[in-house]
C-alpha cells in the first residue's frame, strides 16, 4: 500500500512539473506544439494515471496541514460497574505525544456530587470549582492513604520540592512554545497574552492578498535580429497567498507576487495597490505558557514548605508520602501519574489534563515542539477563549505568520469530566428469566390438575443482597408467541385475574425473584369472565388449544445514595389448555407365548404425581418403567415424543399398542442418572376443532428416600436450630419468615415432653415407591415388629427428663423379577443394573421437662418488645445510663437513710 | 468506732458514690454499634453532673452552694484566679520549649484548626462543657461536698484522684498537658474561693490561651 502511494505521489509531482513548464507557453499555439492538455493526457495515459484519483491527492495535499495526530488521551475505568464505596482506577492512556508516558504530567480533578462551596471549598474562594476538583484529586495521589491526622506539621525537613518544566519532565533546555489546537479547524494556535493581528488597510469590500500578474506572449517575425516572442503586461492577475506584515518596516510583502487589495481572489482583478500595514510583533503578542497544576502558582515550583505539606496532606518528613518514587511536590502536580484510584460514590465525575510535548515541530527557528494539553474527552473549543489573532514573525529570512490565542485551559475541564458509570458500562440491572416446564398443561375444568409453571429470574450483576431488590411481575397471555396485538392477534395482562382466581401468589416484593403459576385458568370463568380490559375468554387467547404466557420481571436495585439500577426481561412458555393430561402409572408384566414378556398399565392403582407437588415435575427413579396415556375421548393420531425425539411403543412393547400406528398409552424407561429429566409429549388430532393438540408431562429422576414426621406436632415437634435469611424472598413476609428470617427445624431431632404418648409416621420419596418396598422400624435399635400400622409407630416416651429415644426406619427398594425381565427383554437394562435400593432415616426425640417451654412473648411483652425494637439505640442507651443514675441515687438515698435510724438507735 | 462510722455517715455515703461513679467511668467500655464520644458524653453528664447534683439536693437535701455552685468569695476566687493563670501559664510557655513533645502531641481537630467559626464553637462550647463537668465533679462534688472538711488534704485527694482516673484511662499523654497543668491550680482556686467558678472561668481562660499558644507556635 505505501509503496502504491509513493508511486502515486511521484507521478503526481512529475504531473504538476510538467504543466509548471509547459502553462506558460500556453498562449504559443502558432505552431504546431502539443497543447499541455494535450501533453498532460499523454502522460496520463502513459503511466495510467487516473485524472480523478490525481485530483483527489491534490486536494487532500491542500489540507493535510489541518489534520496531523494532535495529544488526545483515553480514561478506562476498572471495575466498570463500580459500587458504592469501592475502589475505582481510572487510567489515563495518552496518545501523541513525543514524551514517555512518565515525563508527562497528568492533572487529575475528581468532582464530588455531595460537595459544594460550603463543604467543599478548598481553595477558599468561595466557590466549588475546578480547582476545587483537582485538589480533591491530587490530595488523594498525593496522600496514597496516609492519615495526616497525627502529623506534626511544625518542621519541614524533607526536601520534597520538586520543579516542573513546560513540556514534561524530560524537557531540559528546550524553548518553551505553549500551543492549543483547534479540533474543528485543525490550526495550532500559540499562546500569547495579546491576541492581535496584523492589518492590512484594504478599502471596505477588499481584503489583502498576493496577486501574480499575468503577461501575454505573442509570436513575432521569424526575424533573426528580433525576438521571436514578444512579451507584453496583461491586466489580469493570478491569486499567490497571502501578504505579511513586516514588524521591522510596516511593510505588506509577499514571497511570490505583490500585495494587493482585492474583492474576490479567486477572480482574475487584480485590485488595488498595498503597500503599509501595522504590524504586530512577537514581543507585542507577548506568547506565554502556563500550567494547569491545582494552585498552579505554589505547585511545581520547587519548593513544598510545611505550608503545602499541610494543605496537601503529605508527611513534611517522608519526601514520598505516596511511595511510588516521586516527590511529594512531583505528586501534586501528578509527573507520571497515569492511574488514580478512590473509592467511588455514585454520582463521582472524574477528569484528567496530560501535559505534554506533542509530536509538531513549531516554526520557530530553534529545536521547540509544540507543548499541548490533552483532556479525557478531548473537548476542548475554542469558543473558550477570550480571543485569537496572529503575529509575524521573521524566520530564516522570511515572514511567518503565527496565530495566536489566549485562553484559560481551565475552563475546558467541565466539558470533560466522566462518570465511570456511564456509557458502555453495565449501569443497568443484568436480568434473566427462565420457567419451568418447558410446555405446561392448563387445566380449564374443576378438576384444577394443571401444571405449576415456576418462572425464575436470576441478576448476573446485582450489586446489593438479592433480597434488597425490587421484583414486580407481570404474566401476559396471548394466542401468538410474537405477543402481538395490532395483526388481529390478542394480548392480555392477566396477573390480577390469576391473583384473584388464587393461580398467582403475590406479583411484587423484595428478593420476589420466584413466582409460580398453577395452570388452572378457566375456560369459561365463573369467578371472572375478562381478561384484563377486554372482554374475552381463555378460549380467545388460544390457537388449537395453544396458548402463550409471557412472565415479564422488573427488577430494580436502589442505593442509599438515589441511584437506582433497573433491569427488565421476561419469558415466553407456551402451554397447552386441554381437559385433557398425560396420566402416569405404574406398569406390570404380562407374560405372551409369541411376544415373550410384555408390559402393560398398572391401573389396578391410581396413577401416580397427581399429588400438588408433583404436578409440575413427577419424581420417579432409576430403572424402572413409567407408563403414559391420555384419555382418548376426541382425539386420535397420537405422536408421542420424549425429550423431543419419537416416542414408539409397538407390540413388541405392550398389547396396549399398536405396531401400525401410535395409539393412546406409551412406556419408557428409566434409565438416566438422578436429577436427569424427561419431557413426554403427545401430539393429537381433536376431532371437534379438526386441530392438533399437544399434551406433555415432565419427569425428573430422583434418589429414592424416606422420612419421618410426626403426627402431632403439638406432642412431639422438630427440634428449632435456629433462624436462617431468606435470601429468595420466596418464604413470604409473614409467619414464620417474618422480615425475612425462617425458623431452621430439623428434620432428624424432635423433642417432647416425658411421659408422653409419641407417634410418627414415614414417608418415600417419590411417594409410589412405598408399593416396592419392604420396611420396619427400629427404637432405640431393636425391631419393632407387631405394628398393626406400618405407615406410623407409637410409643410411650415413659424415659426421664433429658433422656433421647432413638428412631430408624430402614427400607428396601426393589424391582420385581418381571419388571427387571421386561427392562432387560424390551430395553435391554441390563439385571446387574437394576439390583435394590436400601434406604433408611434415622432421628432422635429429646425429653423435655413439660414445665419449661420457650414461647413466644404475647400481650405486654410484645408489645414493648416491639416499641423498644423502634427505638434508637442512642436513645435506649441514654435511657440505660440514667436508669443507672436513678439506681445508685436510690441505693445511696437507702444507705443514707438507713445509717440515719441506725445513728438515732446508737445514741 | 461504730457510732463515729454512723455520725460521719454523709462522709462514707458521699464517698461511696463518689468512688462508684470513677469506677463506671474507669470501667466504661462502650457500644460498638453508638458513637463513643456520644456515649462518653451521656455518661459524663450522667456521673459528673446528675448523679453530684441530684445527690446533694435530694439526697443530702444540701444547697447547690455546698458544691460550689455560688460566688462564694469573691475577692479569693479572683486574686487567685490571676495568680494561677499567671504562674501557670508561665510554667507552660516553659514547659512548651523544655519539652517538645507538648507540641509534637498537641492536635486540634483539623476542621477546628482550618475554620475560625469551627474554632470559636470549639473553644466556646466544647472545651467549657468538658471542663464543667471536671470542675462539677472533682472540685464541686470531691472536693467541696465530700472533703470540705479536711482542707488542703481534700485539695490534694482530689487532684490526685483525678490523675489517678485519667491514668487508669490510660489518657495521661502529652495532648492533655495543659489540662492536667492547671488541675493542682483549679483546686486551688476552688480551695480559696469556695466556690467552682472562679476555679472554672481561670481553666477555661488558661486553655484558651494555650489553644491559641500552640497553635501560632505551629
Amino acid at each position: 500500500m505505501s509503496i502504491f502511494l509513493k508511486k502515486q505521489n511521484f507521478f503526481f509531482s512529475l504531473f504538476l512539473m510538467s504543466a509548471l513548464l509547459i502553462e506558460p507557453m500556453a498562449p504559443v499555439l502558432a505552431f504546431k506544439m502539443p497543447s499541455a492538455s494535450s501533453m498532460a493526457g499523454d502522460i496520463e495515459k502513459r503511466y495510467h494515471l487516473d485524472l480523478g484519483a490525481i485530483q483527489n491527492q491534490g486536494e487532500e495535499f491542500n489540507t493535510s496541514g489541518n489534520k496531523k495526530m494532535t495529544p488526545e488521551v483515553s480514561l478506562f475505568f476498572n471495575p466498570t460497574d463500580p459500587k458504592e464505596g469501592q475502589k475505582i482506577t481510572a487510567k489515563a492512556l495518552p496518545i501523541y505525544f513525543s514524551n514517555n508516558e512518565n515525563d508527562l504530567y497528568y492533572t487529575w480533578y475528581l468532582k464530588r456530587v455531595d460537595c459544594d462551596k460550603e463543604t467543599c471549598d478548598y481553595d477558599d474562594n468561595g466557590k466549588y470549582d475546578e480547582e476545587d476538583w483537582k485538589i480533591e484529586a491530587m490530595r488523594i495521589l498525593a496522600q496514597n492513604g496516609y492519615d495526616s491526622s497525627d502529623t506534626n506539621y511544625g518542621s519541614d525537613d524533607d526536601n520534597d520540592g520538586y520543579k516542573a518544566r513546560f513540556g514534561g519532565n524530560n524537557k531540559v533546555g528546550h524553548v518553551d512554545h505553549c500551543y492549543f489546537h483547534d479540533n474543528v479547524s485543525g490550526k495550532n494556535y500559540e499562546f500569547a497574552e495579546s491576541t492581535g493581528s496584523p492589518e492590512f488597510p484594504c478599502p471596505s469590500g477588499t481584503s489583502a492578498a498576493c496577486m501574480l500578474p499575468e503577461e501575454e506572449i505573442t509570436s513575432g517575425s521569424n526575424d533573426p535580429s528580433e525576438n521571436f516572442f514578444t512579451i507584453t503586461s496583461s491586466t489580469t492577475c493570478q491569486f499567490a497567498g497571502f501578504p505579511v506584515c513586516s514588524s521591522e518596516t510596516s511593510t505588506a510583502s509577499c514571497s511570490t507576487g505583490t500585495p494587493r487589495c482585492v474583492a474576490d481572489p479567486s477572480t482574475t482583478a487584480c485590485g488595488t495597490a498595498l503597500s503599509s500595514c501595522t504590524p504586530q510583533a512577537e514581543s507585542n503578542s507577548k506568547p506565554y505558557c502556563k500550567h494547569i497544576f491545582p494552585e498552579a502558582s505554589k505547585s511545581g515550583d520547587g519548593v513544598f514548605g510545611k505550608t503545602e505539606e499541610r494543605f496537601w496532606g503529605t508527611n513534611p518528613h517522608d519526601p514520598d508520602t505516596a511511595d511510588n518514587g516521586n516527590k511529594d511536590e512531583a505528586n501534586v502536580i501528578g509527573l507520571g501519574q497515569s492511574s488514580f484510584t478512590w473509592n467511588y460514590v455514585s454520582g463521582d465525575k472524574v477528569g484528567v489534563a496530560v501535559e505534554g510535548t506533542s509530536m509538531f515541530p513549531t516554526k520557530h527557528d530553534d529545536g521547540s515542539n509544540m507543548i499541548m494539553w490533552a483532556f479525557s474527552k478531548n473537548n476542548c473549543s475554542i469558543s473558550e477563549a477570550s480571543g485569537t489573532g496572529a503575529y509575524t514573525k521573521t524566520i530564516r529570512g522570511y515572514k511567518v505568520s503565527i496565530p495566536t490565542v489566549d485562553i484559560d485551559m481551565n475552563k475546558c475541564l467541565k466539558n470533560n469530566l466522566i462518570d465511570p458509570a456511564e456509557g458502555g458500562q453495565p449501569s443497568n440491572l443484568d436480568v434473566s428469566v427462565t420457567a419451568t416446564p418447558e410446555s405446561p398443561t392448563n387445566d380449564p375444568t374443576e378438576s384444577a390438575a394443571g401444571d405449576t409453571v415456576v418462572a425464575y429470574a436470576n441478576i448476573s450483576n446485582v450489586g446489593r443482597n438479592a433480597t434488597e431488590v425490587l421484583y414486580e411481575w407481570n404474566v401476559s397471555i396471548s394466542d401468538n408467541i410474537r405477543f402481538d396485538a395490532t395483526s388481529g392477534g390478542n394480548v392480555a395482562n392477566i396477573t390480577k385475574e390469576l391473583q384473584n382466581w388464587g393461580l398467582l401468589g403475590n406479583s411484587k416484593g423484595n428478593g420476589l425473584n420466584t413466582i409460580e403459576l398453577r395452570l388452572n385458568i378457566p375456560q369459561n370463568s365463573k369467578r371472572t369472565a375478562e381478561f384484563g380490559t377486554s372482554e374475552k375468554k381463555l378460549g380467545d387467547f388460544l390457537s388449537g388449544g395453544v396458548g402463550y404466557l409471557r412472565f415479564r420481571v422488573d427488577a430494580v436495585e436502589n442505593f442509599s445514595s438515589g441511584v437506582v439500577r433497573k433491569g427488565k426481561s421476561d419469558v415466553i412458555v407456551k402451554f397447552l389448555s386441554t381437559g385433557e393430561k398425560i396420566n402416569t402409572y405404574r406398569v406390570r408384566t404380562i407374560t405372551e407365548t409369541v411376544r415373550g414378556i410384555t408390559v402393560g398399565l398398572d391401573q389396578s392403582s391410581d396413577s401416580i404425581c397427581n399429588d400438588l407437588s408433583d404436578r409440575a415435575v413427577c419424581s420417579i427413579i432409576k430403572n424402572d418403567i413409567i407408563g403414559v396415556k391420555v384419555d382418548t375421548g376426541g382425539l386420535s393420531d397420537f405422536q408421542w415424543a420424549i425429550n423431543g425425539k419419537p416416542l414408539v411403543c409397538s407390540k413388541v412393547v405392550s398389547s396396549e399398542c399398536a405396531d401400525e400406528k401410535q395409539t393412546n398409552v406409551n412406556f419408557f424407561p428409566v434409565t438416566g442418572n438422578v436429577g436427569d429429566t424427561y419431557t413426554v409429549s403427545v401430539t393429537a388430532n381433536d376431532s371437534q376443532s379438526g386441530k392438533n393438540i399437544t399434551m406433555a408431562r415432565t419427569f425428573r429422576i430422583v434418589e429414592p428416600s424416606v422420612y419421618i414426621r410426626s403426627t402431632n406436632n403439638n406432642v412431639a415437634w422438630p427440634k428449632l436450630l435456629g433462624q436462617y435469611k431468606d435470601i429468595t424472598g420466596s418464604s413470604g413476609s409473614s409467619g414464620k419468615c417474618a422480615n425475612n428470617l425462617c425458623d431452621h427445624f430439623s428434620e432428624t431431632v424432635f423433642e417432647a415432653y416425658a411421659g408422653s404418648d409419641l407417634s410418627f409416621k414415614r414417608g418415600f420419596v417419590p411417594a409410589y415407591i412405598e408399593s416396592m418396598s419392604t420396611s420396619e422400624w427400629r427404637l432405640n435399635g431393636e425391631r419393632v415388629d407387631g405394628s398393626t400400622d406400618p405407615q406410623t409407630i407409637t410409643f410411650s416416651a415413659d424415659r426421664s427428663l433429658g433422656d433421647i429415644y432413638s428412631l430408624d426406619f430402614v427400607s428396601r427398594v426393589i424391582q420385581s423379577d418381571d419388571i427387571r425381565r421386561a427392562l432387560f427383554a424390551i430395553w435391554n437394562v441390563s439385571p446387574f443394573d437394576t439390583a435394590e435400593k436400601n434406604m433408611s432415616i434415622a432421628t432422635q426425640i429429646e425429653l423435655r421437662d413439660p414445665a419449661i417451654t420457650y414461647a413466644t412473648p404475647l400481650g405486654p411483652e410484645k408489645y414493648f418488645a416491639a416499641l423498644t425494637s423502634y427505638f434508637p439505640a442512642s436513645i435506649l442507651f441514654t435511657f440505660r445510663i440514667f436508669v443507672s443514675v436513678g439506681l445508685i441515687l436510690f441505693i445511696c438515698g437507702l444507705l443514707y437513710g438507713l445509717l440515719e435510724r441506725r445513728r438515732g438507735e446508737t445514741q | 468506732m461504730e457510732k463515729n462510722f454512723f455520725t460521719n455517715r454523709r462522709f462514707f455515703v458521699t464517698g461511696f458514690l463518689v468512688f462508684f461513679c470513677l469506677g463506671f467511668i474507669i470501667f466504661f467500655s462502650g457500644n460498638e454499634t453508638l458513637s463513643l464520644a456520644f456515649q462518653e458524653a451521656v455518661v459524663g453528664v450522667a456521673f459528673f453532673l446528675v448523679i453530684p447534683t441530684l445527690y446533694c439536693t435530694m439526697i443530702l437535701k444540701e444547697s447547690l452552694k455546698n458544691i460550689g455552685w455560688h460566688w462564694g468569695e469573691l475577692r479569693e476566687g479572683i486574686f487567685a484566679g490571676v495568680v494561677s493563670l499567671v504562674v501557670a501559664s508561665f510554667l507552660f510557655v516553659v514547659a512548651t520549649f523544655l519539652f517538645p513533645e507538648i507540641k509534637e502531641a498537641y492536635a486540634l481537630p483539623l476542621f477546628v484548626q482550618k475554620n475560625f467559626l469551627w474554632f470559636v464553637l470549639y473553644e466556646m462550647i466544647l472545651v467549657p462543657f468538658t471542663i464543667f463537668l471536671y470542675e462539677m465533679f472533682f472540685r464541686g462534688f470531691v472536693q467541696l461536698l465530700w472533703l470540705r472538711q479536711n482542707g488542703l488534704w481534700g485539695v490534694g485527694v482530689g487532684v490526685s484522684l483525678f490523675f489517678l482516673t485519667m491514668f487508669l484511662q490510660d489518657s495521661i499523654t502529652w495532648s492533655l498537658f495543659a489540662l492536667f497543668l492547671f488541675c493542682p491550680f483549679s483546686a486551688w482556686i476552688a480551695h480559696r474561693s469556695g466556690s467552682i467558678r472562679y476555679s472554672f472561668f481561670t481553666q477555661w481562660l488558661f486553655l484558651l490561651l494555650a489553644d491559641v499558644f500552640l497553635l501560632i507556635l505551629q
